[in-house]
């Protein structure tokens, strides 16, 4: 039986949240509302979830909800295309050089391939415009896998590093009350300078190099993470805690056993978020004052307002965006499948 | 999900109901509330510990250092701005066309308080309707899911390109932002409203709009001010990178200038009176917005 | 006393009810019955299974009558409440309720659910007004309504709480106040007590009896609660397989308390439920 001060205690380790988390995206909360029902195995009366073509059994309040319909998105996504070409073929038509606003995709691939040449260092063989040869659409293509590579490489670092370092200070916050407040602290007060604005700080530190570009990559996933982490342990069931202590586990062993295995599910949220917010955080660093990477070509772009290539390393970001979020995904899938 | 409220609650709830404590009305202050204010006071006390400590280290590196031009001491950022808050002959001299810190920052919080409310409230209607009719869904889906995944930061030098890069161009792209942060939240928040709260409200007899009106609003309004501050603080950010980009004025270009120059103390004083302003700008937002949430 | 059983269930039969002495005198036949259902069937798909929960049902509630509908869990009850709600729309069949086709939900009848479906953002007292206030209809009209069941309910201390202040009873009140306060004709309870304790669950049975005998109003209230149902209802329907395997009249007088578990009569109910409810669960 415990004293009512021990208790009081016990939950305040647990359960008192210092620093305010970023609200999380909210889950769904899929209900059945015949909750007596829903006893019975498999006797949903009004199924929430049915397939397209749905019967009667949807409920009046459950009909009322849109839906996800892949094709009309895909539509949406060609529609948008076509209004571009659009407008660029108004624009060529009504402007001297639509390049520079809104060129036609053709005008983007056939000329703003090549162009991305101008980028390239020949590093996978080849002349490039640096070196007196001309552009091709091979070197073009070059160009992006080089520096595409290379933003991919910050980014991996920098997630991988700052996962693991946010996670471990997580954990050891909440063991240990004083560094938990004492970090809450700091963290607090880190979290509240606008993270995008902090890249010209890196780059002053560390130089216009890729050191720069992780270590701002590495600082933003890390608070990410931090407070994800802390988060995720205060939302935890206090009796989960509390049984391996009754079963004699050390602090460190109830953390290592039960706690870091316990959270994952809650921190897939965070960790699918710190995808993009690399990406974006690597982009903010490169396109002031790097020398290489996605970013840079597309400030050297921007700065001759060439939105052919612009146009095209846009896209390629995208893709990469997509890829690393996928992959995170199924890592994460991979780490919560005892959850299902 | 706000995670002050999350977690304490039922472990609070835990203590009181734990086996030993006493049926009946407690007097006034119980030992249990004495024990939990001397752990709340012993919690702020611990956090400003952590903050003394970290300025403390700051100025032990700065003093090891010993160069401010690579790490200047608190005490030289903070003179840094306050001495160019109202009138900052360097930033004259670089040729900006704002030369003190606070006119550079009136320029930035123009447009991000601007463009994040405009953005935002377009997201609010946006992201609802989107739940309640497929057609404004269908509309809105292929933009709000793709940037729902990448950061709309790729999005910026377009913008810049099609609005200029003063600050329409900033403007569109802040508002966009919002706009996209909002509209996602306010759209899953409404999808996720167990469907028995609207059906109550039409066996009471209201229509479908008045049912939007008074049922998904409200339950969908806490996400989506919860949204809304997200995409304040980030707006702060955004912004300063699009006048990185090039601008004629701004704390983002004031911070541009002053890196070229190597001026580190400059650019972390920038960034600290950036920071304190959001800061006071999200807390100002928390405040006014405490009443609307009063009921959870 | 004598528990009456209706004859045939055929939809033409008038069930007249023996007036005991609390429950309100039933309707004349010339007022349109509470609800009319032929032919009722309702079925779903879920992959290539085919359930249909009601499957021939034919039902004629008159004006002020407490029904009660019992049945297994998952079997058709809750279902046959909604499709009588109009948040349903049956397979096949027709719902008339008051002389008019049922298509869709109407404030003609009031729901109260299982869960709490109360708005928590409003405060009790405009929880109570939220439904003829959002309608339009003028304040002097719906304010002595409100005030009224405010009282009745006994939450006029709590009337500026919010429902996340309120025990789990109070908000089920909050909930009855607020559905009598629109005045439908009809009220339709899915298991609305499921979720409260015995001492609880008393009071508001006491409650909704004297709401019910005050006002007159047609009550269907499902549950799976035996004794929930001897104490409420004037009138027992039992859905199993798809159909009504009982429709009886009760005639125990009112107020009925604890005494009802020594009656005979009422034991002998209790017993053919449970053997129709306990045995053929399919």
């Amino acid at each position: 039986m415990r004293s009512a001060a021990a208790a009081t205690a016990a939950c305040e380790d647990i359960a008192t949240r210092v620093v305010r988390g970023h609200p999380a995206p909210p889950t769904p909360d899929h209900e059945a509302d015949t909750a007596a029902t829903a006893a019975a195995p498999g006797a949903l009366i009004t199924p929430v979830a049915s397939a397209d073509g749905a019967t009667d059994s949807r409920s009046f309040g459950v009909r009322a909800r849109t839906r996800f319909r892949p094709t009309r998105v895909l539509l949406g996504v060609a529609a948008l295309i076509a209004l571009w070409e659009a407008v660029a073929l108004w624009f060529a038509r009504t402007l001297e050089h639509p390049e520079y606003v809104m060129p036609e995709l053709g005008y983007v691939l056939r000329v703003g391939l090549p162009g991305l040449s101008d980028y390239y260092s020949g590093v996978f063989g080849g002349t490039p415009p640096s070196q007196g040869g001309g552009q091709t659409v091979v070197q073009g293509l070059l160009s992006l896998v080089e520096h595409s590579g290379i933003s991919l490489v910050r980014v991996g670092a920098g997630l991988a590093l700052g996962t693991a370092l946010g996670i471990a200070a997580g954990l050891a916050m909440a063991a240990l009350r004083p560094v938990r407040y004492a970090g809450f602290g700091v963290a607090n007060l880190l979290r509240m300078l606008p993270l995008l604005a902090l890249g010209p700080l890196f780059t002053l530190w560390l130089g216009p190099t890729t050191s720069a570009s992780v270590t701002f990559i590495c600082f933003a996933v890390t608070l990410t993470m931090l407070v994800a982490t802390s988060n995720a342990i205060g939302n935890l069931d206090p009796d989960l805690l509390a049984y391996p202590r009754t079963l004699g586990l050390s602090t460190f062993a109830t953390y290592r056993r039960v706690v870091a295995p316990a959270i994952i599910p809650e921190l897939a949220a965070a960790l699918t978020i710190c995808g993009p917010l690399a990406w974006s955080v690597l982009l903010a660093s490169e396109m002031y004052g790097m020398q290489e990477g996605l970013g840079w070509m597309m400030s050297e772009a921007l700065d001759f307002t060439l939105v052919d290539r612009i146009t095209l390393i846009a896209v390629a970001f995208i893709v990469l965006n997509f890829v690393t979020l996928r992959a995170m995904q199924a890592l994460v899938r991979r780490g919560t499948r005892w959850a299902e | 999900m706000t995670t002050a409220q999350v977690g304490r609650p039922r472990a609070v709830a835990e203590a009181v109901d734990a086996p030993g404590s006493r049926v009946g009305s407690p007097p006034a202050r119980s030992p249990r509330t004495a024990v939990a204010t001397r752990a709340t006071w012993s919690a702020a006390a611990w956090r400003v510990t952590g903050v003394v400590l970290v300025i403390a280290l700051w100025e032990w590196l700065a003093a090891r250092v010993a160069n401010p031009a690579i790490l200047p001491a608190p005490g030289l950022v903070v003179r840094n701005a306050i001495e160019n808050f109202g009138g900052s002959p360097a930033l004259a001299y670089l040729g900006l066309s704002e030369t003190s810190y606070l006119g550079n920052l009136q320029y930035t919080a123009g447009v991000v308080l601007t463009a994040w409310a405009a953005g935002s409230m377009a997201g609010l209607v946006s992201g609802l309707l989107a739940a309640r009719v497929q057609w404004v869904r269908d509309l809105t889906e292929p933009v709000n899911y793709v940037f729902g995944v990448v950061p709309v930061l790729v999005a910026a030098p377009f913008f810049l390109i099609w609005f200029g890069f003063g600050s329409t161009g900033q403007w569109v792209l802040v508002a966009f932002f919002s706009y996209v942060t909002v509209a996602g939240a306010g759209m899953v928040a409404a999808l996720a409203i167990p469907p028995r709260f609207e059906e109550y409200a039409a066996t009471l007899g209201l229509g479908k709009w008045s049912r939007v009106r008074r049922i998904v609003l409200p339950q969908a309004l806490p996400s989506c001010l919860a949204a809304l501050r997200v995409a304040l603080a980030a707006a702060w950010g955004l912004q300063t990178v699009a006048e990185l980009m090039g601008s004629e004025a701004g704390m983002g270009r004031a911070i541009a200038v002053r890196t070229g120059t190597g001026d580190v103390a400059s650019v972390m004083a920038l960034i600290l009176i950036l920071g304190i302003v959001a800061v006071l700008a999200d807390l100002l937002f928390t405040v006014s917005t405490r009443k609307v949430l009063r009921w959870q | 006393m004598a528990v009456t059983s209706s004859t045939a269930a055929t939809s033409s039969t008038e069930v007249t009810t023996h007036a005991a002495v609390t429950t309100p005198t039933a309707a004349t036949t010339e007022t349109a019955p509470a609800f009319e259902v032929t032919g009722l069937r309702f079925e779903y798909r879920e992959g290539r299974q085919v359930t249909r929960p009601i499957d021939g049902v034919d039902l004629h509630i008159p004006r002020g009558q407490f029904v009660c509908i019992l049945g297994p869990s998952g079997q058709g009850k809750s279902t046959l409440l909604r499709c009588l709600a109009g948040l349903l729309t049956p397979t096949g069949g027709q719902i008339r309720a008051g002389g008019v086709t049922v298509d869709g939900p109407g404030a003609d009848r009031g729901m109260v659910f299982q869960q709490d479906a109360i708005p928590m953002w409003l405060r009790v007292e405009d929880n109570i007004a939220f439904g003829p206030k959002s309608r339009g209809v003028p304040e002097s009209e719906y304010r002595p309504r409100v005030e009224r069941y405010l009282e009745e309910v006994g939450l006029a201390a709590q009337r500026r709480s919010w429902p996340r202040q309120l025990s789990g009873g109070m908000r089920k009140r909050v909930a009855i106040a607020a559905v009598f306060a629109n005045d439908p004709d009809i009220l339709l309870m899915d298991e609305p007590f499921g979720a409260l304790d015995y001492f609880t669950r008393g009071k508001l049975h006491r409650l909704l009896i004297q709401l019910w005998a005050e006002t007159g109003k047609t009550i269907c209230f499902v549950t799976h609660d035996i004794d929930e149902a001897l104490v409420l209802a004037d009138r027992i329907l039992v859905l199993n397989n798809g159909a009504l395997a009982m429709d009886e009249l009760l005639d125990f007088p009112r107020p009925r308390g604890e005494e009802l578990r020594a009656d005979p009569d009422a034991n002998a109910l209790r017993a053919r439920l449970l053997s129709i409810l306990g045995g053929e669960a399919s």
